[in-house]
């Protein structure tokens, strides 16, 4: 390892150490490395932008494209500027146009992606786990999990469901039939957020681990 | 028909206005003086007027008696101006008269009729007028009252609407007559130049030595007529007529002659007026012997105690103030009740409207008449009523009870800094200091408690975290390398199926790595994903990463250096391409699926990406054999295979993520658009252990089952322990006294 | 309405990027293309407009007294100004990455275990319903499976069943999870591509 290694490993190590220091409650120390990490990312990130996003995608074509490229280039050019405008709390109104343009091309993106991705495959596993066909399990145990599998799908669907009906003199309320259908899905619900709550605690334990054998590396390097 | 001229202020009214609408003095009496009297009356009113003013205009040259002419010089560089006005309103009015006479004057007219009707009082007249011609309008007063008691019937019927012309030249002369009567001057008396004068009293006139012109009236008796009843104010005018017989006439009174009794009574009844500062008129002389007198308010003329009329009886002296002013304009000479602050400012009016007499007075509520500022607004040590008197200077002096001006305003003082006092009840006062208490709080800026923590607490904490913490770094520092705990028994199915696809994958094969895991859960993730890379670059698959987070381009060739480290075969010049920072998202992806080439040209380097051997026959996403997707978040693998994996639907993905978004990515597994899948460090145990190959996985699984252990046993008798803690003290129940 | 401009482009702009789903179309494909070309290169000005709202608000606290702001405007511009000198692509510049970001948040991870513990440990205080039972038996239960404590009970039958029954039963919620975020997803994007919803006007 050379010197700039190992001055950056001993910089990990007393960085870790600092937002360790929280066990003992809030202090400086970690409140340095917050403010640390915070200046250093919006850097970085500059840095990604500055070199990723303006220089290939405005400078280059701007400079050295050719007049069908640069004439395409005004465009984004004009409507980031314009964007930049939401800076300013008085001319924020200029930048409406720039974000509008953002939002409705991620909406689209995301309407696009979401029925294509997700809303059709998923409904059809739903329905393909009764396949039967190609499995080593026991036909009526594949049935009875795919079964189960629909029903807390459609169980927690249903959960999140809140309409109401109710005559012009009653209260609104739901029906029993749907007060038992959210029921049961507040149990397949429960049992996935516990899985989830067991994953983050196993996640961050993961990273205490690592975060200590980095340490004990650097102490050894540093024994060494 | 002409307007109606008023006497006093010279200004017209119409025809049948009773009271001048400027001054409000009276022009007609109540009595209806266009009631159509005898021809013979009107007759004799016109008569009375012309004798009278004969016998004005011989006063002037009567010996004994002052002149105008006479000392007319000296009087009238002393007259003074309001006095001079009413001369020459006066002598306006007489020539008006006498023009209206001329013109309503005709030979049908009942003049002669009434002479004859009535020639001994004519007669009668003439022979006063030539005996003693300041008696001669009293007498004809008199046959003028007796002419209208006793008039002719049906004379006195009002109810005639058409008037011959006749007759209305007729009635206009007596009407211009009457209008010069006593009677529509009540309390006053007529000088000699025909002006209507309120009388002025002997301490007046002794002001007032310089002007003669000022008298009053002198009182001419009348002769009884036989039949005739008593009046009670005949009988009170014949006496007074023959007291002035009696005495001089007042204008040639001097200070050091008698006061007539009917002056003095007068004098004692009524305070003498304050003393004048104006030029020309004395002041009033301290001692003078004369008691002070008061001007008789309108409607009241002054008598003898002896044989007072009933009316007068009524009116007690110094009762004047009490009543209302009946003239609001000033007039010289008439009584004006002053305002003073002595009276209650906010009394409600007595007298009602005659149109509301039906309707309720109106009850203020309690809280407007709390609002009302009565006691704050009226001055402190007002004057009171001993202190008017007298006006001693300027237009009114020598009147009393008027507007005061100088001094009478001075007294009042100003309104006390206080604020109006208000009728506040407890309630009321409560509800106050509540919204005073409520705004002055509002102003306050509120300080935020900092949480209390319990010292305990903290210390419980502080000791369970250190615990953990050593017994978790106790296997890293014994390196134990998976040599305390046990493996793991059962292989997740995601894993033994990612194993199995990349194990038999072709050689060669192009795979799309894409990183996008955070470097606050770097640690996991390598840890993970070290042997998939490892298993890849051992089938010496063409690896192509690329990353949508800022610092992926950075990890992966921190991931690419450890695996390589641990495969030393791999050519990673020409089976590793980094793609770097693929900016805009999920629209970045999308571009990259549709065109990668152009959204991507470069390397992280900055070299051509799509020259190097991996990429040269890439045109496409598809034309990669699979796809590796590391990722930790469950948002940013739900969008790689929401926006990517759907245009390249032949092409096997493969998923390496932590294990709190395990759970949510399984139904991408189950639904086979993942092909195999790998969560956290018991993913990558599995995975290393299929792969027979021990990597940092192995490093971290003493401890990773250590912190299993710990955490499960701390959760659970912490839990227990605390739950006991924080159940609520049971108390033993009172035993219930037994009552006999 | 406000921003009539904005809510059309908007419109116009999502109704063509969606299309490109759906319609195979070459005139449709390249405009697409290049709409979402320029969406990327707003995106990376997005970027800038952020980072200096961040600045602005830190130099305002600056100006309060607040030092612990100057620290983070001085690692932004010693980052920005050595990266703009090196280059993002060079390895010195990496350790920025490897050498600070990483560990501080990766022990800012670390230290989320022990809020998670004690929280986990304050659920069995409270008065828990249905769903708070059931979540705090699955998380014994995930933990468990996670360890290899249920290696010892190899010998047996039935309980590598049961446990892989027990490990896929999660897919029910999630599925319904994912479903629920895809519809919420659909309504909230068709709303805003027919200006019922305009978040940009500001």
């Amino acid at each position: 390892m050379n010197l700039i290694e190992l001055i950056w490993t001993f910089v990990g190590f007393f960085l870790t150490l600092f937002v360790f220091s929280y066990i003992f409650g809030d202090n400086i120390l970690f409140r340095f490395a917050s403010y640390l990490l915070v200046g250093v990312s919006a850097g970085y990130l500059m840095v990604i932008i500055f070199y990723k996003v303006l220089i290939p995608k405005i400078v280059i074509p701007f400079s050295t494209g050719s007049t069908l490229q640069k004439t395409l280039v005004i465009i984004p050019l004009a409507l980031g500027t314009l964007l930049l405008f939401k800076l300013s709390p008085r001319l924020a109104r200029l930048g409406n146009v720039s974000m509008g343009y953002l939002v409705g091309a991620g909406a689209a993106v995301l309407v696009g992606g979401v029925i294509f991705g997700t809303l059709f495959p998923q409904t059809g596993a739903a329905v393909a786990a009764f396949g039967i066909s190609g499995t080593t399990v026991a036909p009526g145990i594949q049935i009875l999990g795919a079964a189960i599998l629909l029903i807390g799908t459609i169980t927690s669907l249903a959960y999140f469901q809140f309409g109401m009906r109710g005559k012009s003199m009653d209260k609104p309320r739901q029906s029993k039939l749907m007060i038992f259908i959210s029921k049961v899905g507040q149990i397949f619900i429960a049992v996935t957020l516990g899985a989830l709550f067991a994953g983050a605690m196993l996640a961050a334990l993961t990273a205490l681990i690592e975060r200590l054998g980095s340490l004990w590396t650097a102490i050894t390097l540093f024994l060494h | 028909m002409p307007d109606r001229i008023c006497p006093f202020c010279g200004k017209t009214n119409p025809e049948d206005a009773e009271v001048c609408m400027h001054c409000q003095a009276r022009l007609i009496s109540s009595s209806n003086p266009l009631s159509p009297s005898s021809s013979e009356a009107k007759q004799e009113l016109s008569d009375w007027l012309n004798s009278t003013r004969e016998d004005a205009a011989k006063n002037a040259g009567l010996p004994g008696v002052p002149s105008q002419t006479a000392s007319g010089d000296s009087s009238q560089e002393n007259t003074p101006e309001w006095l001079a006005r009413i001369r020459e309103r006066s002598r306006a009015e007489q020539e008006v008269a006498k023009a209206d006479n001329s013109l309503f004057e005709s030979p049908e007219s009942p003049a002669p009729k009434t002479k004859e009707s009535h020639p001994s009082k004519k007669a009668k007249a003439e022979e006063v007028k030539n005996e003693k011609p300041e008696e001669a309008w009293l007498e004809e007063l008199r046959d003028e009252k007796d002419t209208m008691a006793g008039g002719e019937p049906g004379k006195a019927d009002l109810g005639t609407p058409d008037i011959p012309p006749a007759e209305s030249e007729d009635w206009l002369k007596k009407l211009d007559g009457w209008q010069d009567s006593p009677e529509a001057h009540p309390g006053q008396v007529k000088d000699e130049h025909g002006v209507w004068v309120k009388p002025f009293h002997t301490s007046d006139l002794k002001e007032l030595g310089d002007h003669p012109e000022l008298e009053a009236p002198t009182h001419v008796p009348s002769k009884k007529r036989p039949g005739k009843k008593e009046d009670p104010d005949q009988s009170w005018l014949e006496k007074t007529r023959q007291e002035a017989q009696k005495s001089e006439p007042p204008a040639s009174v001097s200070p050091e002659e008698p006061i007539p009794d009917w002056l003095e009574e007068l004098e004692s009844s009524f305070p003498p007026p304050e003393p004048t500062k104006e030029k020309g008129v004395e002041k009033t002389k301290k001692g003078s012997g004369a008691p002070p007198v008061k001007i008789p308010p309108v409607g009241s003329i002054p008598t003898g105690s002896e044989e007072m009329p009933n009316w007068l009886k009524n009116i007690e002296p110094g009762s004047s103030r009490k009543s209302k002013p009946s003239a609001p304009a000033f007039i010289p000479g008439h009584d004006v009740e002053p305002l003073t602050p002595s009276q209650p400012l906010a009394e409600p009016p007595k007298e009602k409207p005659a149109d509301m007499e039906g309707l309720a007075p109106a009850q203020l509520p309690s809280w407007l008449q709390a609002m009302r500022p009565v006691e704050s607004v009226l001055p402190e040590n007002l004057p009171t009523g001993e202190t008017s008197g007298e006006k001693g200077s300027g237009a009114l002096a020598g009147l009393a009870d008027v507007i005061p001006i100088q001094e009478e305003a001075a007294l009042v003082s100003k309104t006390s800094d206080s604020t109006p006092r208000l009728r506040v009840d407890d309630r009321q006062k409560v509800q106050a200091q509540l919204l005073e208490s409520v705004l002055l709080e509002g102003s306050k800026a509120i300080e935020i408690p900092k949480p209390v923590q319990k010292k305990g607490r903290s210390a419980g904490r502080i000791l369970v975290s250190l615990l953990i913490t050593i017994f978790l770094a106790i296997p890293i520092v014994m390196g134990s390398n998976s040599r305390l705990m046990p493996s793991p028994v059962f292989f997740a199915p995601e894993t033994v199926s990612m194993f199995t696809a990349i194990q038999t994958m072709a050689p060669n094969s192009r795979v799309l790595v894409i990183l996008d895991y955070q470097p606050s859960l770097a640690g996991e993730l390598q840890t993970a994903s070290l042997p998939v890379i490892e298993h890849l670059m051992a089938q010496n698959a063409g690896l192509v990463f690329i990353s949508t987070t800022p610092s992926g381009p950075i990890l992966a060739n921190t991931l690419a250096q450890l695996a390589q480290t641990a495969t030393p075969g791999f050519d990673t010049n020409a089976l590793l391409v980094n793609l770097g920072y693929l900016p805009g998202g999920a629209i970045g992806l999308q571009e990259f699926a549709q065109q990668p080439r152009y959204t991507s040209p470069i390397t992280w380097t900055r070299f051509d990406a799509w020259s190097t051997p991996v990429l040269q026959a890439v045109t496409g996403l598809k034309d990669f054999n699979a796809v590796l997707i590391l990722t930790e978040s469950a948002d940013t693998a739900r969008i790689w295979i929401e926006q990517v994996l759907p245009t390249i639907p032949q092409t096997p993905s493969y998923l390496v993520t932590s294990q709190q978004s395990a759970a949510l990515l399984l139904p991408y597994y189950n639904s086979s658009q993942l092909k195999g899948m790998i969560s956290g460090i018991a993913g990558s145990k599995m995975y290393e252990m299929l792969l027979s190959k021990p990597g940092a996985a192995q490093f971290l699984w003493d401890s990773y089952q250590v912190g299993v252990i710990l955490i499960l046993v701390v959760i659970l008798f912490g839990g227990i322990f605390s739950s006991i803690l924080s159940q609520p003290k049971m108390t033993a129940p009172v035993a219930k006294d037994e009552t006999p | 309405m406000k921003g009539p401009i904005a809510c059309t482009v908007t419109i116009v702009v999502g109704l063509l990027i969606l299309a490109g789903y759906f319609i195979a179309s070459p005139l449709i494909q390249n405009i697409r293309f290049f709409l979402l070309e320029w969406a990327i290169i707003l995106a990376g000005v997005a970027g800038i407009v952020g980072i200096f709202s961040l600045l602005r608000t830190h130099w305002r606290k600056v100006r309060s007294r607040e030092f612990g702001s100057l620290i983070v405007i001085l690692a932004f511009l010693a980052t920005f100004f050595i990266g703009l000198f090196l280059g993002a692509d060079n390895p010195q510049f990496q350790y920025v990455v490897t050498g600070i970001q990483v560990p501080i948040e990766s022990s800012l991870m670390a230290i989320v275990l022990f809020s998670l513990v004690f929280a986990a440990i304050r659920l069995f205080q409270k008065k828990n319903n249905l769903m708070g039972t059931i979540f705090l038996i699955s998380m014994f239960v995930f933990l468990v499976t996670s360890s290899s404590i249920l290696g010892m009970a190899q010998s047996i039958p039935g309980v590598g069943a049961v446990i892989s029954a027990i490990q896929t039963l999660p897919v029910a919620g999630a599925r319904g999870i994912l479903l629920g975020i895809s519809l919420g997803g659909i309504a909230a994007g068709i709303r805003i591509l027919i200006g019922a919803e305009r978040p940009y006007i500001g």
